[in-house]
């Protein structure tokens, strides 16, 4: 049977900042419902392919097209009314509070002078809710820890109701308990509204767990793509992170596990 | 349309654990339409108090019976000719500053920035200057200063805001010192200007650099009210971007803002405002820095909220220090700038030591 | 260093007594009593600011009284510097008394001061004679003032240097002229020199003359400012004249002319019949009659 088709599709893109190239050739397709998982070591092009995927960047070469349309053809507010980035946001200047940051989330889909309404609030309600945030909803965003601040930023991806998610790192400043929190909440919208998921990820072994897909990336080359199985071999991983690894089974899931490998 | 707190379980098909209803805080926790209307009637009644106070009492005592029943008394010529259109200068004047504080620091997302410490009030004064200069050996419509003034504020905050940057960030502290630089800067040029000029082409020095309310004519009071009224509806059609625009760059474009044509915006309204101000009162610092700040922490940092509201709160702030001016050594006066320097100098160094200890954002 | 060399050259600088001495003004109304108690030839410097009698514009200028140019000043080897009491100088001043010139100071803050000044400048330079004549010529212009003031009403009267801002005489020499121009100032009780006073205070004290140095000297021009408030008496009855700063705002040998033109301004009834004949005398070394320029 064909394929299901890409909801968000990459063709052949290069693209750098000013003079540096970063990233040669890549090419993707993220299905709807779909759990794609960028990793590669520092440097490898994982955010810049984001930012190429969210359309904050122009390909200098190739292009990124959403359901079979290239990105340019749509205007911002349209794009962020289907596309929601979650990326590396510094502190807010302002006060504002979790619930007006979640709420933020909803501007896409609301005009220049219209106030939030009940159904912005239940979304923004609810978005709080999975991500374990409804406590510090009046709380100012400048007030609370690290990981409370990544969840709000996920839950603000998840009040935009994106049909596709970017989402640079999530699991960061987040500890095991979060991280395992935030792929079955994943799971569950991606399973509810068939919203794809495109995120980096730093830990081989989360990718490995959660992912449909795995896209193996060292210095804006694409080494593999496909399941962990096919992507995270022995070889690969030690070509392109440059060191020994282990790769083995989880004997209580069956999921692909990396290691370490013993040094020489 | 309020939103109601009680919520039901959001969708049937989740298995995750739901807490029911969201606590009633949480209305308190963003923008209703509710709390907009009632935040803007509460310190519209504070203008209007104000306003009254200030209309009572001034340099001399007045009975306010005989100047509203005896049209030819000294005491209707004070109220009418004196004071009231020094009132309505005031709350233009007020009003604006305020509201262009609001924008400004949402443009460079840095709660210290203002027209004073950006050095924008500065670069208005002195187009407002060269323009009085200019019509008083060549002629020139009314409108030709606050327009100078505007194109001067327009070029000193597009400058400010490309030397703020240090590798294509702003830096938030090297910003304010452009910033100051820039105010130390458009200062001297403006007292080479006046040692030049003969000395009433313009107005004097004091009024330039600390900023004054006096005499104001109807006319004037017209100029300022339109260009803030007009540069107020066009930052409050981008009230909603400017909180997106808090977060970064980067996140805002993520959520739909267009920031290039944002920022545009906000440049051109806020120089529109500064200019006209600048150029009938002179260089009245920290209202802008003040009265958004306040605001801030009482009612929340929503720009739909806080740029209307540092409207209203601004006019009444600078009509109430203009009454302290015109009281304060009755029967002489103080200019009106020496009030809102004397509140605004400390209150700027409290500012930064706060928000220096909290971070401030890039 | 400089200073070391300036004062090396200063010593071998020959310091010549009067007369013919080498004279250097750091004011203007000091130039004026100069000129007018004929010590004009022997002045060599004068400060930017001086521009009477005209033919001191020729004169090299050494600074302001506020600002002194050291250089400019010992470069031209005065025997005798004269500037004012002002404490924004005393630095200057003091380097140069160390330096071994000779300095007098006057102080023209009133009337007195003026004349002491006067008398002070003629024993310094060794016009005395001169200089009690001068000081006889204005004493007596001034008591023919009063005698036609006698039979006038003292008038309350706004002198203002400018109404943007509105900053007002409110003592020094000039209010006391005001006084003996039989005049009730309205802005006197502030205790400062130059009040700002508000408009409010203005129309609420209903001065019947108001005297706008902003309106320059034509007398009686329109001004949209004043205009604007036709209940003060001044408005109302178009009593409101431009002055010429420039000769007015001098304290110097001209207050006798100053008291002349308020009072004539103030009480035009009093000088409408017989004008008081204005001295044509040049204010030439020769001339004995005194200072009085036309």
């Amino acid at each position: 049977m064909s394929a299901v088709k890409a909801l968000l599709e990459a063709r052949g893109v290069v693209a750098g900042y000013r003079d540096r190239e970063v990233l040669h050739d890549i090419s993707l397709e993220v299905a709807p419902g779909e759990l794609l998982a960028i990793v590669g070591p520092n440097g490898a092009g994982k955010s810049t392919l984001l930012k190429v995927l969210s359309g904050a960047i122009e390909p200098w070469r190739g292009a990124v097209a959403l359901d079979g349309r290239p990105l340019r053809e749509f205007d911002r507010r349209a794009l962020a009314r289907r596309i929601a980035s979650l990326g590396q946001e510094s502190n807010s200047a302002f006060a504002f509070t979790v619930l007006e940051m979640v709420l933020m989330g909803r501007s896409p889909h609301l005009g220049a002078l219209r106030l939030e309404g009940a159904r912005d609030l239940r979304i923004a309600a609810e978005a709080l809710e999975r991500f374990d945030l409804t406590a510090l909803a009046a709380r100012a965003i400048n007030e609370i820890s690290g990981g409370e601040r990544r969840r709000v930023l996920l839950a603000r991806v998840l009040a935009q109701e994106p049909e596709v998610a970017l989402l640079d790192e999530p699991t960061a400043f987040l500890d095991l308990k979060h991280v395992a929190e935030i792929f079955s909440r994943l799971t569950q919208l991606r399973a509810q509204r068939a919203m794809a998921v495109v995120a980096t990820l730093h830990d081989l072994n989360a990718a490995a767990l959660y992912a449909d897909r795995i896209l193996l990336l060292k210095d804006g080359r694409a080494v593999g793509c496909g399941s962990a199985e096919q992507v995270l071999t022995a070889d690969n991983l030690r070509m392109v992170y440059e060191t020994a690894v282990y790769v083995g089974r989880n004997p209580v899931n069956g999921a692909v596990t990396v290691l370490p490998g013993a040094p020489a | 349309m309020e939103a109601s707190p009680n919520l039901t379980k959001p969708d049937s098909a989740t298995p995750a654990p739901h807490r029911g209803s969201v606590p009633l805080e949480i209305t308190q926790a963003y923008l209703t339409r509710a709390r907009l209307l009632g935040v803007m009637s509460a310190l519209g009644v504070v203008l209007a108090a104000v306003c009254v106070l200030a209309a009572l009492f001034g340099t001399v005592r007045i009975d306010f019976v005989r100047a509203l029943r005896q049209p030819s008394s000294p005491d209707h010529a004070i109220l009418f000719a004196a004071r009231l259109p020094r009132i309505l200068m005031g709350a233009a004047v007020g009003a604006t500053l305020a509201a262009v504080g609001a924008a400004l620091q949402a443009l460079v997302r840095n709660p210290l920035a203002e027209g004073s410490t950006l050095g924008i009030s500065g670069g208005a004064a002195f187009g407002a200057i060269l323009a009085l200069v200019w019509s008083y050996h060549f002629g020139g419509g009314w409108a030709l200063v606050p327009l100078a003034g505007f194109a001067a504020a327009l070029v000193s905050t597009l400058a400010v805001y490309r030397l703020g940057q240090m590798h294509g960030r702003l830096e938030p502290f090297s910003l304010l010192l452009v910033g100051v630089i820039f105010n130390t800067f458009w200062s001297a040029l403006i007292l080479l200007v006046n040692s030049v000029v003969n000395l009433y082409q313009t107005r004097s020095i004091l009024f330039w650099l600390v900023g004054s309310l006096e005499a104001p004519t109807y006319y004037e009071v017209a100029a300022v009210t339109a260009f803030g009224g007009g540069g107020l509806m066009w930052l409050l059609w981008h009230a909603r971007d400017m909180n997106l625009l808090s977060l970064g760059d980067d996140s805002a474009r993520d959520l739909g803002v267009e920031v290039d044509r944002v920022r545009r915006a906000i440049f051109i309204a806020t120089s529109l405002m500064i200019g006209a101000a600048v150029s009938v009162s002179g260089m009245i610092g920290f209202v802008g820095l003040i009265v958004p700040h306040i605001l801030r922490l009482a009612f929340g940092a929503d720009h739909r909220l806080l740029l209307p509201a540092s409207f209203v709160a601004g006019a009444a702030f600078l009509v109430a220090a203009d009454l302290g001016a015109r009281t304060l050594i009755a029967p002489a006066e103080l200019p009106v700038g020496v009030i809102t320097a004397l509140c605004g100098g400390p209150f700027f160094i409290y500012l930064l030591r706060r928000e220096g200890h909290r971070g401030i954002a890039v | 260093m400089l200073g070391a060399l300036i004062a090396v050259l200063a010593h071998c600088a020959p310091l010549r007594a009067w007369p013919g001495q080498r004279i250097v003004s750091l004011a203007p109304s000091v130039t004026e009593t100069l000129f007018a108690i004929g010590a004009g030839p022997e002045v060599v410097g004068v400060s930017q600011y001086c521009d009477y009698p005209p033919e001191v514009v020729k004169l090299p200028k050494v600074g302001s009284f506020l600002t002194p140019n050291m250089e400019a000043i010992v470069g031209l080897r005065p025997g005798l510097i004269i500037g004012l009491e002002t404490s924004a100088n005393a630095r200057e001043i003091h380097a140069l008394q160390r330096m071994g010139y000779r300095i007098l100071l006057t102080n023209d803050d009133s009337l007195e001061g003026i004349e002491d000044g006067i008398r002070t400048i003629g024993e310094g330079t060794g016009h005395v004679r001169q200089a009690l004549e001068l000081l006889n010529s204005l004493h007596v212009r001034m008591r023919k003032v009063e005698e036609r003031l006698k039979v006038v009403a003292p008038r309350k009267v706004l002198v203002v240097v400018g109404h943007n801002p509105l900053v007002a005489v409110g003592g020094g020499y000039l209010n006391q002229l005001l006084r003996m121009a039989d005049c009730i100032n309205i802005a006197a009780g502030f205790g400062v020199e130059w009040p700002r006073v508000g408009v409010e205070y203005v129309i609420a004290a209903a001065p019947e003359v108001i005297l706008d140095g902003q309106m320059g000297s034509e007398r009686a021009a329109p001004s949209g400012f004043w205009d604007r408030y036709p209940v003060i008496p001044a408005v109302r009855n178009h009593r409101i004249y431009g002055y010429d700063q420039n000769e007015m705002l001098r304290p110097g040998p001209r207050v006798g002319k100053t008291l002349q033109t308020l009072a004539a301004l103030i009480h035009p009834e009093a000088f409408a019949a017989t004008p008081l004949p204005l001295p044509l005398a040049s204010p030439s070394a020769a001339s004995t009659k005194g200072a009085e320029p036309r």
